[in-house]
């Protein structure tokens, strides 16, 4: 067989996957031709290099537990990653000019717009707070665990999350403890605890810090007031159709509480 | 126009149709068959559903997605290879979206939206991986749909050319001339970017 035969059996003899009178002339090739043995070692260093580097990722625990929730039948219909947002559609290529068109004007907007990481990541961030929070009292599903004891809501997370977020009641400063809940925010579960003021539920998504983390100001959403507060290395966001002053005050009340010292 | 509206028409219908709605009832020797056989191959799913829409988010919603359907369609899964089986509904879980994507486009144009992986992916996340492996994610990301399937499936999660054939429902004929396609347009794109398999 010639080059131009052998060529194309490369990647199924890398693979183990000819039969063996070609893998045979395969191997019977290589050992004299000089190209299609440098050919070869390409086609193994690139599978080489692609197991090495892409990451094997497990399915988030969240999604797991759904799933085995889905087996039993216990699963709610609309689930955990039915975020309303971020809905981000990107074209497939070679589908039309039109499209390629669309991409091309859609690059030039985020340029235009000017549109910084940061920026754009606490926006999208923002976004999927306030849509979960109104998520949740949509559905009714504001609460997973519903206490106003604070003994009784953080052991509820042990075993669900890889770690424990601060909780206290502070119904003495008119902001009471109410429950807790999981959900699915920045490409993670986290713990929310749900507060209340007055008619007004305030929840707090909560989850670890990230060194080099950026530090986004607060960003009021459709109506909803944002806080955010780093409390014992956890970020913490406030989001509550409560007044941006009264929202402040609690989570200054709730920063203050698990500071150091106090 | 007249035909993407037909089509859009279809895969609407087609979704709905096969959308989840209500408790799927398995007895509970289907269950625990169904845990057996087919969701320890939840962590392969997740992974290619996220290689494939090329976005967290919509890869766990596809994945649920997916394993409504599996559940519904479980009585009809006589084969012996689970992950085969559960992996072709992924893919047409997250082919159906796509399209339901691109159709969507023209209604919901929104700039937000059109960012790149990159722009969303949280800052502190896109560090905690190694230059390389990023750069060859982003390569893998870069290749066309059709061969970027097969190349996942073979070189990332290893499944033998019968399996991707049963997964992605063409001749081993085909995967072979796919994969070999999918390696040199990786090669080609890893060129480009400067990372270069040497």
């Amino acid at each position: 067989m010639n080059c131009a035969e052998i060529r194309p059996q490369l990647g199924a003899f890398v693979d183990d996957e000819l039969q063996s009178s070609l893998r045979d002339a395969v191997e019977a090739h290589v050992a004299r031709c000089e190209a299609c043995a440098r050919a070869l070692s390409r086609h193994r260093l690139l599978g080489d290099e692609l197991r090495a580097h892409v990451p094997r990722e497990q399915a988030p625990a969240a999604l797991r537990d759904w799933a085995r929730a889905a087996v039993r039948g216990e699963a709610r219909a609309p689930a955990i990653a039915a975020l309303p947002a971020p809905r981000r559609v990107r074209p497939a290529w070679g589908r039309g000019g039109w499209l390629a068109a669309g991409f091309a004007l859609a690059a030039c907007m985020a340029v235009a717009v000017g549109v910084t990481q940061q920026l754009a990541s606490r926006d999208v961030l923002a976004r999927e707070l306030v849509a979960a929070h109104v998520r949740a009292a949509v559905t009714g599903h504001v609460s997973d665990v519903i206490s106003t004891d604070q003994h009784t809501v953080k052991p509820w997370f042990n075993g669900r999350l890889d770690y424990s977020p601060p909780v206290a009641d502070f119904a003495d400063a008119g902001f009471p403890l109410e429950g807790g809940r999981l959900d699915y925010v920045n490409d993670r579960a986290v713990a929310v605890l749900v507060y209340r003021r007055n008619r007004h539920p305030i929840d707090v998504f909560v989850w670890p810090a990230r060194r080099g983390a950026p530090r986004l100001a607060p960003a009021a959403r459709d109506g909803y007031q944002i806080e955010r507060r780093l409390v014992a290395g956890m970020e913490c966001w406030a989001v509550s159709d409560l007044n941006a002053t009264e929202l402040r005050a609690f989570m200054e009340r709730y920063a203050q509480h698990f500071a150091p010292g106090h | 126009m007249a035909g993407s509206t037909r089509e859009r028409a279809r895969s609407t219908s087609a979704h709905e149709r096969t959308a989840p709605n209500g408790p799927p009832g398995l007895t509970p020797a289907e269950q625990s068959r169904f845990e057996l056989e087919i969701l320890v191959h939840l962590d392969v799913a997740y992974r290619v559903a996220r290689r494939l829409l090329r976005d967290d988010h919509d890869a766990q919603d596809a994945v649920q997605d997916a394993l409504l359907r599996a559940i519904r369609y479980f009585a009809g899964f006589r084969g012996a290879n689970g992950r085969a089986w559960l992996l072709a509904i992924v893919r047409n879980t997250c082919r159906t979206r796509r399209r339901r994507d691109w159709l969507r486009m023209g209604v919901e144009f929104d700039e937000s939206h059109h960012g790149d992986t990159d722009a969303v992916e949280p800052p502190e996340r896109a560090a905690e991986r190694s230059a390389t492996g990023a750069a060859i994610e982003r390569a893998l990301a870069d290749v066309a749909e059709p061969l970027r399937e097969v190349i996942v499936l073979r070189e990332v999660e290893g499944l033998s050319y019968k399996e991707i054939a049963a997964v992605i429902n063409v001749p081993i004929g085909t995967v072979m001339s796919r994969l070999a396609r999918a390696r040199a347009q990786l090669e080609r794109v890893l060129a480009r970017a400067g990372e270069g398999v040497s």
